[in-house]
């Protein structure tokens, strides 16, 4: 055994250009079947979390995943405003625990300004939970044009508790020739309260203002023109929550004509069952991959034939046994294909790592490394016993080979 | 050897004369092209087994030891220097002695190995591959794989093939000296009447034998 593992090491260097392409070919197979869906359990990781915190969104009739990415994540356009007073319906509604207003379409330096409510610190995953969103340095806001602003914001911005900055119409930022109608910087000048501690979520990228701030930047101070994009609705008990969006869904409720009541999780988990049946075909995909470079390695083990059978004439003609030679094939096999998964397994994981970060940060939330998890590395491993298995004809015929005949 | 005869290819068999030796005999094998003078070494090696007699090694009979039982029989008491040396082209020349020693099981094979190509003077050419080292090189290579087991039986074929007269009389004393150094049989085969002369037995094959 011994010597098949130190005649293995040596013949494979003796054949390193054709090792590294097999390992590569092996490498590259691997990394594009994991890639994928290591991103993908990124992004739901950090997405659940981002989602799970709020009960019921109340938005603009129009499509859920749009309301949930444009309020939630701060993604797209918003669905519209929710029609005027149904803020304070919802706040005045029995059975309420809290009604958070997120009023949007402002930024700073293309950060999202959310006009919200204290309540809006309330949100918990959980009813035993600490609250969510917790300030890191300063306090909360307490008046108008007081704002904190999320760990990103104040790193990227270079926002200290404190500093001072002006707003900017419209949801992104935009250079001063791109300047269009109806989005200019406005006067509202924000001073920095408090720094909101890390969540690897959406609010990381928000500035937080009082509700009345943004409505003084858009002078709506008349009472009529005080608009909100949605409400994130939370009740006393599971039940009042079904019971307010199934009255807001069936136009029950005082001055909900035109809004829609969603439940994130329920949008996300939609979301994740059209991310799964992707991934279905991306399976398959990645199993077409995996069996090329199953063949590739088989091709390699078929095309080092020739030099094999010296190499294995030779050590029977110095006593070897037949067992040493079979175990000698499958050697120089196995190390290849594991070469090459080992390959595979860091280039995933590098690849997904790096991957993970632009996606989140396109995203809006900082994605949790990749996990590599059992069943998919098993994937790629099952490639081992698939070129042993290739391996195995070979290795048979080296038992067989006569040494007289190859060594003239 | 007694009453040997070796099939040879598909309808020739070949039949050798008897002959017996003590242990630590120097014997030359002579005798015109396809009288089976490489065929009688890939016997008495146990790589090809007899048609028909006995061929005896001690009190072996190689002609009745199994498949494996004659593989063990090469890895413990033969060394065998083929006329074309037959070194692994990816191995260098240390790689190539010790290869042979650890198919043979000795311990330490790294600094045996080392030493044996030291002692043949080629201790600063143990990195080079085979490619790298002239013809006379090589051959020193491959007897010091066959020897660095320790070897009961040296089979050498036609040594001074490749050599020039000046470089096959090095050889041959190279060859010889080994020999009696390990107290080992050595059987070599070769054309050179001379170098057959030089040695103290010699088995002539063919019809004059």
């Amino acid at each position: 055994m011994r010597v098949a593992l130190w005649t293995a090491l040596r013949s494979l260097r003796a054949r390193l250009g054709a090792l590294l392409l097999t390992a590569l070919a092996v490498a590259l197979a691997t990394a594009t079947a994991l890639v994928v869906p290591l991103v993908t359990k990124q992004v739901q990781r950090g997405a659940a979390d981002a989602a799970q915190v709020f009960d019921l969104l109340v938005a603009r009739e129009g499509s859920p995943t749009q309301a949930v990415m444009s309020s939630l994540f701060y993604l797209g356009v918003p669905t519209g405003n929710l029609p005027p007073g149904l803020y304070e319906t919802l706040k005045r509604a029995p059975g309420t625990r809290r009604a958070v207003p997120l009023a949007l379409g402002d930024n700073y330096a293309g950060f999202p300004i959310v006009g919200t409510s204290a309540q809006f610190f309330e949100q918990r995953l959980g009813p035993s939970d600490p609250p969510y969103f917790r300030v890191a340095q300063g306090r909360l806001f307490a008046v108008k044009r007081e704002a904190v602003v999320g760990a990103v914001v104040a790193r990227q911005a270079g926002l200290r508790v404190g500093s001072t900055f002006q707003g900017a119409h419209g949801l992104e930022a935009r250079s001063p020739e791109g300047d269009t109608e109806g989005e200019h910087t406005h006067p509202a000048l924000y001073t920095v309260t408090g720094i909101l501690a890390v969540t690897g979520g959406p609010a990381d990228r928000a500035v937080l203002t009082p509700l009345e701030t943004v409505w003084e930047a858009h002078g709506a101070e008349a009472e009529r023109a005080r608009e909100v994009t949605a409400v994130l609705y939370s009740a006393e008990n599971l039940a009042g929550i079904y019971t307010l969006a199934s009255q807001i869904n069936t136009g029950k409720i005082a001055g909900g004509g035109g809004a829609m009541a969603v439940f994130p999780g329920q949008v996300f988990a939609q979301a994740r069952e059209a991310l799964l049946q992707g991934q279905a075909a991306y399976a398959g995909l990645s199993v077409l991959v995996l069996g090329i470079a199953a063949l590739t390695v088989a091709l390699s083990v078929y095309s080092s034939g020739l030099e094999r059978r010296y190499t294995v004439a030779l050590l029977r003609a110095l006593g070897a046994g037949r067992t040493t030679v079979f175990v000698l094939v499958l050697l120089e096999t196995g190390l290849t294909v594991a070469l090459g998964v080992g390959a595979g397994l860091g280039l995933s994981v590098l690849a997904s790592g790096t991957g993970g970060q632009w996606l989140g940060g396109r995203l809006g939330f900082t994605l949790a490394a990749p996990e590599l998890t059992w069943p998919l590395a098993a994937r790629a491993l099952a490639l081992i016993p698939l070129g042993l298995l290739a391996a195995l004809p070979p290795a048979l015929a080296a038992t067989r080979v006569s040494p007289l005949r190859h060594l003239r | 050897m007694q009453g040997l005869s070796v099939r040879h290819g598909a309808e020739l068999t070949l039949s050798y004369p008897d002959f017996c030796w003590p242990a630590g005999t120097q014997i030359a094998v002579t005798g015109p092209s396809g009288t089976g003078k490489t065929t009688l070494l890939n016997v008495l090696a146990g790589l090809l087994r007899p048609l028909s007699g006995r061929v005896g090694y001690g009190d072996q009979d190689l002609g009745a030891l199994s498949e494996g039982e004659r593989t063990a029989f090469r890895r413990r008491e033969v060394g065998y220097v083929f006329q074309d040396f037959h070194l692994m082209p990816g191995l260098s020349a240390l790689e190539n002695v010790e290869l042979g020693l650890r198919v043979a099981g000795v311990p330490d094979a790294g600094r045996a190995a080392r030493a044996a190509l030291e002692a043949l003077g080629l201790s600063a050419r143990l990195r080079h591959l085979p490619a790298r080292l002239s013809t006379g090189e090589r051959q020193r290579v491959a007897v010091a794989r066959a020897c660095a087991h320790r070897p009961g039986l040296l089979l050498v074929d036609e040594p001074t093939a490749h050599l020039d007269r000046e470089r096959g009389a090095g050889t041959l004393a190279l060859l010889r000296s080994a020999a009696d150094e390990l107290g080992a049989t050595l059987v070599l085969v070769t054309h050179d009447e001379e170098v057959a002369q030089s040695l103290p037995r010699r088995l002539r094959l063919g019809k004059d034998a």
